[in-house]
């Protein structure tokens, strides 16, 4: 269960939140997508955590077609990596392996 | 241009910071008053006028707001974070009205701020700095 990199809290948030929107992942949804989660983040530091996360290799980004709705504007499209996938696993595990919560950590057992 | 930073003391360069943040500042200030007022104008001449006619069908967030992270942001992050403000800003208008989504549009510029700034300067140093002091000025 060892791994050589941590994850903070929001990072996974971001990246839960790109695999759930699958294809549509950019970062106005993104954003959107946390704030119906409840978590009122700015902005720019969403980016700043979407920079790292690239940084680290754990996501991919391309530039998408401008549109109207957006000034003409266009959109910067997310996909999570295979090691991000692998580094959200490992985060679960740990959660799973550490919660005093039976029933959670049969949950990861099953899974 | 570049070679007057780079021959600037620390010092120096931290006082000129500090004035082109004061200098910001009082940008915002004199903005959100002359915006304030501008709503105040709008919102007293609305009242005779037919509502569709006060709201416009795209609405097109703070010039001074996209201004602010263009200087802290790469040239492709910037056009994507000013595309993602415009289209969330149009979706507050239409459903709270223009005042909350411009209060909206001000805190997420203004909380954004510091994490961009952290990350400017903690991956250049006072490069970075001169960075944007070239940004400013061009």
């Amino acid at each position: 269960m060892k791994t050589k990199e941590n994850i903070q809290e929001f990072e996974e948030l971001v990246l839960l939140a790109i695999l759930k929107l699958g294809t549509g992942a950019y970062g106005a949804a993104i954003h959107e997508q946390l704030e119906e989660a409840g978590r009122n983040v700015a902005i720019g530091a969403l980016y700043t955590t979407l920079s790292r996360l690239e940084k680290k290799g754990y996501i991919s980004s391309w530039m998408g077609e401008a549109t109207a709705e957006r000034g003409g504007r266009a959109k910067k499209f997310f996909k999570v990596e295979a090691s991000g996938e692998t580094l959200l696993a490992t985060a679960r595990n740990y959660r799973r392996y550490l919660s005093p919560d039976p029933g959670y950590a049969m949950e990861g057992g099953a899974a | 241009m570049f070679e007057l930073i780079k021959n600037l003391t620390r010092v120096e360069i931290l006082t000129l910071m500090g004035a082109i943040i004061s200098a910001i500042s009082s940008g915002f200030s004199l903005h959100i008053l002359i915006s304030a007022w501008r709503a105040r104008r709008i919102k007293f001449r609305g009242q005779a006028q037919p509502k569709e006619n006060l709201e416009p069908k795209i609405h097109s967030p703070a010039a001074t707001a996209e201004l602010i992270l263009h200087l802290l942001l790469k040239d492709d992050e910037a056009e994507a974070v000013g595309g993602d403000l415009q289209e969330r800003y149009s979706k507050k208008v239409e459903r709270f009205g223009n005042r909350r989504a411009y209060i909206w549009l001000w805190s997420q510029v203004l909380r954004s701020i510091w994490p961009l700034v952290k990350r400017f300067f903690t991956a250049g140093g006072f490069l970075a700095a001169a960075e944007f002091i070239r940004r400013l000025l061009s």
